[in-house]
């Protein structure tokens, strides 16, 4: 069982960003307390943004700190810097934030991939764009879950 | 058989997602591998015991195996060129042990 949830807001910086989806998670029971600290480690020496093109961060944490595996995606009103995945010394604007909190089972491999190949795709940015919150979630447990139960 | 490690930040995410492609890549160009998982900080470590190392974040090579970074498999960008670059260590890993 995969939850997905989909907030929207502000956020001054990365941390900030980051700090959102990981308390949403911890509400939901699907992280430890340590979560949001080790999601902030990774991205300083391991960053997360995509690209120009694709305004995503997808920061996670590695399997300890997970007690559910679920997925927060945050909707950010005005876009904050995160750094290249590519590129560690280029900042991107993001405008999407993907928190991980994923188990290493076959599942979780299953739903990277999904996800990835999603955003891969302008015309689904596009659409994650046009959709309200509801929608938003709907449309996203579609298709990063899509064949899971 | 080539002995492939896949490292990212945390060892479960990208590395998870670039080990399905490589593994996609092995198939097309032939080659058997055996993919194990693993996070960067450990690479300079472990690189050793294996013949070519992916790598999904900017990584410093200090080590005799070959290592590619993979990052273009899951930004897209550059993909093409990165399968290319995957496929390369590949087939030169394979040539390798075949001639052990």
């Amino acid at each position: 069982m995969n939850g997905l949830y989909v907030i929207e807001g502000h956020a001054q910086n990365w941390r900030e960003a980051i700090s959102q989806t990981a308390e949403e998670l911890y509400r939901h029971g699907c992280v430890d307390d340590e979560f949001y600290e080790k999601c902030c480690e990774r991205e300083e020496n391991y960053p997360t943004g995509l690209t120009e093109s694709c305004p995503v961060a997808i920061p996670h944490a590695s399997k300890e700190y997970v007690i559910k595996q679920a997925i927060c995606v945050l909707r950010l009103a005005e876009s904050v810097k995160f750094r290249s995945m590519s590129d560690v010394d280029t900042e991107i604007d993001i405008r999407y934030v993907i928190n991980l909190a994923l188990l290493d089972d076959s599942e979780h491999i299953k739903i990277i991939s999904q996800v990835i190949t999603c955003l891969k795709d302008h015309a689904f940015l596009e659409k994650m764009d046009s959709l309200s919150g509801d929608e938003l979630r709907n449309f996203l447990i579609d298709h990063f879950f899509k064949g899971l139960s | 058989m080539v002995k492939v490690l896949i490292a990212c930040g945390s060892g479960i995410a990208t590395s998870s997602y670039a080990a399905e492609e490589i593994l996609k890549i092995a198939k097309n160009v032939g080659v058997d591998v055996d993919i194990h998982k693993d996070r960067i900080q450990n690479v300079s470590a472990n690189a050793k015991d294996y013949d070519v190392c992916f790598v999904t974040s900017k990584y410093a090579q200090n080590s005799e195996t070959l290592i590619v970074r993979v990052d273009g498999l899951i930004s897209g960008i550059n993909e093409e060129e990165t399968i290319k670059n995957v496929e390369a260590a590949l087939l030169e890993a394979d040539q390798k042990n075949s001639e052990k």
